[in-house]
């Protein structure tokens, strides 16, 4: 899943300055499972917004509240285009994917993005989120016992471990696990240490085409069984 | 017909001794030809760092061109952190060119440690495939297969880590750093020679070359600070019982007498194939520890 | 809760159930919610003392003193603020 983090308010309060009637914008997918721009949070940020600015004794703006189901979907993205009349910017709560999304779609309007997305990642535990994957566009965690080292060690090497590893833990951040440690012991768990001596060539860092694009319509389209 | 002085020596059966100098944090070299000077005709070889713990300094390419111009035998020390294998490809073909022919192969310190925190770390190789891609460049091609006008030669070295915690990874990437080409290995700080016994017991396997590194310590702090921030040391609890005995103003007398009996021991025990010394920031004591070793004029 | 602030309240004080309260985890959940208000009114540049909770229930806990204690404070607070524009005037 996409997790983010709500920009600090100063910064959100900044951004909105030349902007009289602000429509804030959340995102019923990852946003809302991550606490960060879902349909609650965007009137607490609404609330929060308004005491600000009677506390601080400037600024005159007017907002309003809106949360679809994903920013990322046209599908989505066409109920708002009557909404934005008499609005003069969007303050989006949905992801960088989102943001861009609407921006895309209202080409008259400034899209602020209200969150910092950060990484594609999983819940450990209740309401705490951990980075686990790169995109990279080629899984070799079929290599690494299911465990990634592009993500999870810091240097991203695929013949692992380097020497700094002490105590099981990176050199670089004393709380985090080398992953060639947990690769290591994984794979010796289920008898394939093999395919940690295999030599691994370089990566790919191909970036063209540049934003990658995936056509997937006949897979769509073809939907469960038989097609 | 050995790719270098360094080489030769390699293959002669004697007790080898190399050194390493830190490059200065900025363009005023003095310091470091004043060390290269001092140790080229003690050793055999002189490492020059790249960037070591991630902390910006001028470059290991420019350090070994001074030992050379300087009449001592240098030996480049390449990390992937920094640049990406056009870059590296370069500097090899560089290097080569000037008549420098041994390199370290290193993955290099994480961004994270040095004094430039939010740079962006490359990696777009790490240490094996580093040296696989030498070893293709001295074949005749670059590592996309093209042809190259004048294929360096090299000769190759790597680290690897005995005492580490955790040993058998290092060991199955010592193993992977072999086939992809390395001829000698620099290793991390030794500190305890039973770990050093036993690495070797498995390493003498391999027809490569170990050199013991040995870390000078001026103080039962310092020991104990690099312990805590420097990555690829592990500091053994008698060591640094044994700095602390020292009297105030007699650390780095007591780090010599330490290092000096591990150089001895090793040599007379026959324990590995050289050694390594590190006397981090402190290279003006090198002569001194080598005398302590009886290890004076060995050298031709 | 924000809205207390915006309507012109100094300092917003919560009353909810301890022990004895018919659902679970109250306190977990009402310390979460004060827990991500205080760190929006840090934002705002509120001081985070102006939001106390107060679980009842508890043996030896009187609602009334800690009630007392946290208008006295949130005063301190008002007259603090009132002088800080004073001199800025």
């Amino acid at each position: 899943m996409i997790v983010a983090e709500q920009k600090p308010l100063e910064e959100i309060r900044r951004m909105i300055v030349p902007y009289e009637r602000v429509l804030i914008i959340g995102c019923g997918t990852c946003m809302t499972v991550c606490g960060t721009g879902g349909e609650r949070e965007v009137s607490f940020l609404h609330n929060a917004l308004r005491v600000a600015q009677a506390k601080s004794g400037n600024g005159t703006h007017t907002f309003s509240e809106y949360t679809l189901k994903r920013q990322c979907d046209p599908e989505f993205l066409d109920l708002l285009v009557d909404k934005v009349g008499d609005v003069d910017a969007i303050l989006s709560l949905g992801c960088g994917i989102g943001v861009q999304a609407i921006a895309e779609r209202l080409l008259d309007l400034s899209v602020l993005p209200g969150v910092n997305t950060s990484f594609m990642g999983m819940a450990s535990e209740w309401g705490i989120w951990d980075e686990r994957c790169a995109a990279c566009g080629d899984c070799r965690l079929e290599e690494t016992a299911g465990i990634c080292p592009i993500t999870r060690c810091t240097k991203g090497i695929l013949n692992g471990p380097c020497a700094g590893t002490k105590n099981g833990k990176c050199e670089a951040n004393k709380d985090m696990d080398c992953a060639w440690v947990l690769i290591y012991k994984r794979l010796e768990r289920l008898e394939q240490l093999e395919k940690m001596r295999r030599y691994r060539p370089p990566r790919n860092f191909r970036t063209i085409p540049r934003p990658k694009r995936i056509m997937s319509r006949a897979d769509i389209a073809v939907g469960g069984d038989n097609g | 017909m050995a790719n270098s002085l360094f080489e030769e020596k390699l293959y002669s059966g004697e007790f080898l001794v190399t050194t390493e100098i830190g490059p200065p944090k900025g363009a005023d070299t003095s310091e470091m030809v004043h060390h290269i000077d001092l140790l080229k005709d003690k050793v055999d070889a002189i490492n020059v760092t790249d960037h070591q713990s991630s902390v910006m300094r001028f470059p290991s390419i420019g350090g070994c061109l001074l030992v050379k111009e300087h009449g001592g035998e240098p030996i480049l020390q390449v990390t992937c952190r920094d640049r990406n294998r056009l870059a590296i490809q370069a500097e090899l073909l560089l290097a080569y060119s000037r008549g420098i022919g041994n390199v370290l192969c290193l993955t290099g310190d994480s961004v994270d440690v040095g004094d430039h925190k939010e740079a962006k770390p490359v990696f777009d190789l790490d240490s094996v495939q580093l040296l696989k891609m030498a070893r293709t460049m001295e074949s005749g091609t670059d590592m996309e297969g093209n042809e190259l006008k004048g294929a360096p030669k090299f000769c190759l070295g790597a680290s690897v880590h005995p005492e580490a915690d955790f040993i058998e990874p290092q060991l199955l990437k010592f193993e992977k750093k072999v086939a992809a080409g390395a001829q000698f290995f620099q290793t991390q700080g030794i500190f305890d020679l039973a770990s050093l016994r036993r690495f070797m017991q498995y390493a003498s396997q391999f027809d490569v070359k170990i050199l013991a590194g040995i870390i000078v310590m001026a103080s039962a702090r310092m020991a104990r600070y690099m312990n805590d921030n420097v990555p690829g040391i592990i500091v053994s609890q008698s060591i640094i019982d044994e700095l602390a005995t020292a009297e105030k103003g007699k650390g780095l007398q007591k780090g010599i007498e330490i290092a000096a009996r591990l150089i001895k021991t090793i040599k007379e025990e026959n324990l590995c194939h050289g050694v390594h010394i590190m006397a981090v920031g402190n290279e003006s004591i090198v002569p001194d520890i080598l005398e302590a070793a009886q290890l004076v004029g060995v050298r031709p | 809760m924000l809205r207390a602030y915006e309507m012109g309240a100094e300092g917003v004080f919560i009353a909810g159930c301890g022990e004895q309260c018919a659902r679970e985890d109250t306190a977990f959940w009402v310390g979460q919610r004060v827990e991500k208000v205080r760190k929006t009114l840090v934002q705002i540049g509120l001081q985070s003392e102006r939001l106390q909770a107060f679980l009842l229930g508890a043996p030896n806990e009187d609602p009334a003193r800690e009630l007392d204690r946290f208008a006295e404070e949130i005063g301190g607070l008002y007259l603090a603020s009132v002088m800080v524009q004073e001199v800025k005037r």
